[in-house]
């Protein structure tokens, strides 16, 4: 694997700035710093997603994007412009809360109606009737129109106000219904929130943040309370939604097979840092350091020494890998994924072992093999008995070669 | 577990009967037809009639009921806003405001009465209804406070992230979503208020010295010539008030236990 | 892991904080004028002698306090207000205890209405309250107008709901299956109540306590209607302030009082924390 430096996403888009970027973030609270320096790119129309564990800083990030918190330091610029200073009620973005957050008070329809109607609320400021005649008033005044004109010029704006106020209706009844039905809650309009299901609910909570057509939408942790079926499901449907929507999502979670399936991008954090930035077939394939390699997947996590290009040494052997830019004799980390290691004969294998443990988990069995130096895990659909020699085998392009981390 | 014997039962029952007979007693007394409040001679709905007719009575009457009204009005508005700024103030802040704050509430009404004459008296500040109804709102307050700012703080934090991230501004954000949140408390709230200025004396009767302003307590306290059944209708009638809302009361309970029980 | 320094200062922004400012602005007037402000004015006139606050001068003295000491009027004033509350304190916590004890362990429906009974009283204007018992007192037993008894009985009276409260907010709060555990331990019915029942609810007998005793002691009302024309310590700060003018004077009984209220509620603190403490 070549040693990339961190956060070298491939520019593929064709705006000049990308639509988010994170300028250095810092972040302490209480005496604890909870981000260490985050540099990150975010482009329009992407999937990303931030992963890692409880504590890692995930959340601090999203909601530094949301303008719910302020960063200690570094900035956020979105579309080259700093939207620090900027209170979220302000801001591009539209957040689904992990406990969903709805309105108890108000019923799904005046929940998912919320945005629209608040920013009327702050448009439609200026044109009440009694403004409209107070203006119109100084008009006439100064034109010199008589009572009775004066009197039609306002009937005629009032109906035209009238008639501008109940299209404004329309069509955002017209939108609400649509949002809903967009997220397969048609006909649920007038249900009290705290009756609905905890999917029903999240639904809800989505359908009111997209339909202000936000320019990022940020999700925390959104599915975490779901069950497991459920759950798979909405990962599908949100992912259906982004790609048909055009929006960026931004999605916090820490079940890294969620990240997977979801991303177009995936952001690993640890400790306030980012760990890695990649696709997530890179981020699987081609773990940075230990930390990544563990988190995401199955590993077999393997202390070694890279000899030289092509060549590392472990379990008192050397093997061919496909790694490189290593310096001489560098100690490293090495991954090999349970389901790419073979259990073969003994005379086929590179290492051999006994089999301690078997464990029948559904779409394979995890056997363990205890050689000389380690245990090793295995995926595979083949059952073992237990005690039985056997040899492992793996291919050079599953051994992936990784700096060494403390 | 009605477990009670016959001690408690009776036990129970005299001191609900003496504390029970005056009360009695005076709605009684009210429809005597003689003026004597000692012996009971006729039915008679003299008194009731005499107590409209009065003008003093219906000018502390009146008095009372508008410095209520106002006093409740203000303290439900500065103290569900004090509430609700309370939560955004850092720590030590909060926690000193608080404990001002309940001085007025643990004080003997003595004390707090003195500290406004004083007030009022330091700054040669004229006393009467205005410094009545300035007091009042002083008083209120605090209950306002405590009975709001826990409702305050059990709200979601999230709901306020949520509104503010849909666009809200802080304004339409408060009227839209942290108002009708704690509204129970607010209405609570006001109940305090407005039957604390309504009962008051003592502040009352410091904070208006010296002037002819007078609400029911101050009257009845000054009052110079012997009693009269008038007195007695008044009660009877602020009696069958507040025996109204305790029964409101008492069936609105059982209602909310029978829905929890569900 | 390497130490983090934040090394640019903070980007202040600037106007969330205002509007979330003018929210508390009239309350925290209302704190500082119409609270501390007063309260600090009458610390300063308790300590100024009558001659120097018509002057405004400003020179200490501790003669208001020391009143006490010296006029033996004042003394005996005191020593009966507090006296005379005292016994009524006394009895309405012999009384109000067992009542809120019955109450406490009623069944639901019974607990609601006594409580409502016990409690409506509360709303009816105090004066009121007091005429009332003054009228039944005329009509039974007259003689009594003027003496002791009659203003213990005026002051139980009338405070007896506040002890009624909180013993009964207490003790409704003791779990059920602290009874129990009582006596399957072996205890009977009194053993429980001494034992547990009693040490965990101090707390509210002490708030009680305070709730009656300092209202009692302070009344303008009860010796008027029940003791004729009586003097008590509220009507000595009564007639020191509106009488006579004497601001320093009527401050320095009021801010005693206030300091009695003080040692209780650390009292009450204490109590609560050796409760909370011993109770895991």
């Amino acid at each position: 694997m070549e040693k990339e430096p961190l956060n070298n996403v491939k520019n593929t888009q064709k705006l000049d700035e990308p639509l988010i970027k994170l300028i250095d973030l810092a972040k302490e609270f209480n005496g604890q710093v909870v981000l260490r320096g985050i540099d990150l790119e975010i482009e329009a129309n992407e999937f990303v997603t931030f992963l890692g564990p409880s504590g890692c800083g995930k959340t601090t990030t999203l909601r530094i994007i949301g303008g719910f918190v302020e960063p200690s330091q570094g900035d956020v610029l979105f579309q080259g412009q700093s939207i620090l200073g900027i209170p979220s009620h302000k801001r591009p973005t539209n957040t689904v809360f992990q406990r969903y957050a709805l309105f108890p008070h108000l019923d799904v329809y005046d929940n998912v109606a919320f945005g629209l109607r608040v920013k009327q609320e702050m448009l439609g400021r200026f044109t009440r009737i009694k403004d409209l005649k107070k203006s119109l008033k100084i008009e006439s005044n100064s034109n010199g129109l008589t009572k009775s004109e004066f009197k039609k010029l306002f009937q005629n704006h009032k109906q035209a106000y009238l008639a501008n106020v109940q299209k404004i209706k329309d069509d955002m009844d017209e939108k609400v219904r649509k949002y809903l039905k967009l997220v397969g809650l048609e006909g649920y309009e007038n249900r009290r929130v705290h009756k609905l299901s905890g999917g029903q609910q999240q639904r809800v909570a989505i359908a009111r943040a997209l339909i202000n057509e936000p320019k990022v939408l940020l999700l925390d942790e959104p599915l975490a309370a779901l069950d497991l079926k459920l759950r798979q499901e909405m990962q599908y449907e949100l992912k259906e939604i982004q790609r048909r929507s055009g929006i960026t999502f931004v999605f916090v979670t820490h079940d890294q097979e969620e990240a997977l399936t979801m991303s177009d991008k995936v952001v690993v954090m640890n400790h306030g840092e980012i760990q890695q930035v990649g696709t997530p077939v890179d981020i699987y394939n081609e773990p940075v350091n230990k930390f990544v390699a563990t988190f995401i997947g199955e590993s077999n996590i393997i202390e070694g020494v890279m000899k030289t290009d092509f060549l590392v040494h472990f379990d008192d052997q050397d093997f061919k890998c496909i790694d490189k830019g290593f310096a001489l004799n560098e100690e490293v980390d090495i991954v090999i994924r349970p389901e790419d290691i073979d259990i073969v004969e003994i005379k086929d294998g590179w290492i051999h072992g006994i089999v301690t443990d078997v464990v029948f988990k559904g779409v394979h069995y995890e056997i363990d093999v205890k050689t000389n130096a380690r245990t090793y895990t295995i995926h595979t659909t083949d059952v073992q008995p237990l005690g039985k020699e056997v040899g492992l085998s793996f291919l050079p392009e599953d051994i992936h070669v990784m700096e060494r981390s403390n | 577990m009605s477990k009670h014997t016959f001690t408690s039962k009776t036990f129970l029952s005299i001191v609900l009967l003496l504390i029970y007979i005056p009360i009695i007693s005076l709605v009684v007394f009210s429809f005597n037809d003689s003026k004597s409040l000692i012996q009971f001679t006729g039915f008679s709905l003299e008194w009731y009639v005499k107590l409209f007719e009065s003008g003093t009575i219906m000018d502390a009457v009146f008095t009372t009921i508008l410095v209520a009204i106002i006093s409740t009005i203000a303290s439900t508005l500065i103290g569900t806003l004090g509430a609700i700024s309370l939560t955004k103030n850092k720590k030590w802040l909060r926690e000193w405001i608080l404990n001002f704050n309940n001085i007025p509430i643990v004080n003997p009404e003595i004390v707090t009465a003195i500290s406004f004459f004083v007030l009022f008296g330091a700054f040669q500040i004229e006393r009467g209804l205005m410094t009545m109804i300035i007091a009042h709102i002083a008083f209120s307050v605090p209950y306002v406070v405590i009975t709001v700012y826990p409702k305050v703080r059990q709200m979601d934090a999230d709901l306020i992230s949520a509104s503010s991230d849909l666009g809200a501004t802080p304004l339409q954000t408060l009227w839209h979503v942290i108002l009708p949140q704690i509204r129970i408390g607010i209405i609570a709230g006001a109940a305090i208020a407005f039957t604390m200025s309504f009962d008051d004396f003592v502040i009352s009767y410091f904070a208006s010295s010296g002037s002819a302003v007078k609400n029911i307590s101050i009257y009845l306290y000054t009052l110079k010539r012997g009693i009269e059944p008038t007195i007695n209708a008044l009660s009877a009638l602020i009696i069958l008030v507040i025996g109204m809302k305790i029964t409101f009361d008492y069936f609105k309970t059982q209602k909310n236990l029978m829905e929890e029980e569900e | 892991m390497k130490p983090f320094v934040i090394s640019k200062p903070k980007i202040k922004t600037k106007r969330k904080w205002t509007f979330e400012g003018f929210l508390g602005v009239p309350y925290q007037a209302v704190i500082g004028f119409l609270i501390v402000i007063p309260i600090v004015l009458m610390l300063i006139y308790s300590f100024q002698s009558r001659a120097s606050s018509q002057t405004f001068t400003l020179i200490f003295t501790l003669d208001n306090y020391l009143r006490f000491i010296n006029e033996p009027i004042f003394v005996s004033l005191m020593a009966e207000s507090i006296g005379l509350a005292f016994v009524a304190t006394l009895i309405s916590l012999l009384i109000g205890y067992p009542l809120a004890y019955i109450i406490a362990r009623s069944n639901t429906k019974t607990k609601t209405l006594l409580i409502l009974l016990i409690t409506a009283p509360m709303w009816i204007n105090m004066l009121l309250r007091t005429k009332a018992l003054e009228q039944v007192i005329l009509m039974t037993a007259p003689e009594l107008i003027g003496t002791n008894v009659a203003i213990i009985i005026g002051m139980t009276y009338v405070y007896l709901p506040f002890m009624v409260l909180p013993i009964y907010t207490v003790l409704s709060k003791i779990d059920m299956s602290l009874y129990e555990s009582a006596s399957d331990l072996g205890a009977n019915k009194l053993q429980t109540l001494i034992k547990v029942i009693i040490p965990l609810s101090i707390s509210g007998v002490l708030s009680g306590i305070m709730m009656v005793f300092l209202p009692s002691a302070t009344t303008l009302v009860v010796p008027k209607y029940l003791g004729a024309g009586r003097f008590l310590i509220g009507n000595l700060i009564e007639n020191a302030m509106i009488a006579q003018g004497d601001f320093g004077y009527g401050s320095s009984i009021a801010l005693l009082m206030a300091g009695l209220i003080l040692i209780f509620l650390y009292l009450i603190k204490k109590v609560d924390k050796y409760t909370e403490g011993g109770d895991e």
